[in-house]
């Protein structure tokens, strides 16, 4: 459609692809287990795409393998930004829980339109705390898709905080909706849940 | 972006038009919903995968004049000659265009358009509008689209390969492919408007190589 160039939407959608994966073990975090800890996630979600299960279990499902392997307190901690500091338990309980079932919502739409496809590890790059683990996403038709993933070990274990495809980070698109949120929202945290609740 | 670095707001965007862009946007969101939506369903229900492969490497193939002159105005001399050469290629053995033998021969596509030409010579991203009909865009981005319409070679052929058939088959053929996602950012998400202008901006930037160290962002986790 007129919105954006085809590729705009396929990194959208592989971002959205791969947040979850299986438990692992906690070791010290070194390349073989995050590459597990992603390849896992990877085979996954693929799975759960192509499962003929009603779109509310993919929702669920997908959440339960987020929680399981991405730090979604970090993730919803960095989406909202500032006014975290601020926030009271019982606000940022209601907001990490409203923010993770409105992610597997939106998540599980945006992948459902990518079937098919495989992906292989194509190495892995240190940053400053975390590991880049990175995946080519084969297309047919089109060059392979690189997608980033970002991991780093948190309580002991390894687990996923981005997702990076095409310069579309899943992070940063999130940081930037709840900013929107924000200011359409009078910098009102509860009002942001109350969207979120009723987006979920 | 040091086209904003004055003026940045939120997220290192600069949006200073945004309750128009916002009305902007939802008048494209009721296009799509009334128009776009339903005639790219059709479309995909109708048309054969056969066809529709056809119809992909087609529109892909009309690009190609774009990607040439914009690939020279940058003197990017090797992508415009591999440009040059897929299509050769797929107009002589991919039967105008229709099939695409030039990628299984690793000639592939090397995109460029006005507005990253405008990039390479320093002109400013500027402020981010999102047009009737048109979408997310810069003000650079814009304009180098409306050039690259008026000097595609499509503009001035009749029905039926005009510049607007290309453009509507585009759009359809876009919108059938990612149904789900583009249904999802519009009719799902919390602020459809933050949605589809982050993403646009975040994709633009690095396909221009201006995107902020976004992999780098400080991540606070216990």
């Amino acid at each position: 459609m007129f919105l954006f160039s085809r590729r705009n939407f396929l990194a959208v959608a592989v971002c959205s692809c791969f947040l979850s994966a299986a438990p692992q073990a906690a070791i010290a975090l070194d390349e073989a287990e995050a590459r597990e800890l992603v390849m896992g996630v990877a085979g996954d979600v693929i799975a759960l795409v192509q499962s003929d299960v009603p779109i509310e279990s993919k929702r669920s499902e997908l959440k339960r393998l987020m929680s399981a392997t991405a730090d979604m307190t970090a993730i919803g901690r960095f989406a909202i930004g500032r006014p975290w500091n601020e926030m009271s338990d019982t606000q940022k309980d209601a907001y990490l829980s409203a923010f993770t079932d409105y992610v597997a919502k939106i998540y599980t739409s945006r992948f459902s339109d990518y079937k098919g496809e495989t992906l292989e590890f194509a190495g892995s790059r240190s940053g400053k705390k975390d590991l880049y683990v990175l995946t080519n996403f084969a297309r047919s038709g089109q060059q392979p898709l690189e997608v980033s993933w970002r991991v780093r070990e948190i309580g002991g274990a390894p687990k996923i905080l981005d997702i990076e495809a095409e310069g579309i980070s899943l992070l940063v698109s999130l940081k930037n909706e709840m900013s929107g949120l924000l200011s359409q929202n009078n910098n009102s945290v509860d009002k942001v849940i109350e969207v979120l609740k009723t987006k979920a | 972006m040091s086209a904003c670095a004055t003026t940045e707001a939120v997220d290192g965007v600069y949006d200073p038009y945004q309750p128009l862009n916002r009305d902007f946007h939802e008048f494209n969101k009721g296009l799509d919903t009334v128009v776009v939506r339903p005639v790219s369903s059709v479309y995909g229900d109708v048309t054969p995968g056969l066809v529709r492969l056809l119809i992909g490497n087609a529109l892909s193939h009309l690009e190609l004049p774009r990607d040439f002159a914009n690939n020279v105005f940058m003197g990017k001399w090797e992508p415009a000659g591999s440009t040059l050469a897929r299509f050769a290629v797929n107009t002589i053995v991919g039967a105008g265009g229709l099939l695409d033998p030039a990628t299984d021969f690793e000639i592939e596509k090397q995109d460029a358009d006005f507005g990253m030409t405008l990039a390479h010579y320093g002109a400013g991203e500027g402020a981010y509008w999102e047009l009737p009909f048109l979408g997310p865009g810069t003000t650079r981005s814009h304009w180098g689209r409306f050039v690259d319409f008026a000097f595609a070679p499509t503009t001035y052929i009749g029905a039926p390969i005009s510049g607007y058939t290309v453009l509507g088959l585009n759009t359809v053929e876009f919108r059938d492919t990612n149904e789900n996602a583009v249904d999802s950012v519009l009719y799902e998400s919390a602020d459809s408007y933050t949605t589809a202008r982050s993403l646009f901006l975040q994709n633009r930037r690095a396909q221009l190589g201006e995107a902020d160290d976004g992999e780098e962002v400080e991540i606070i986790a216990e």
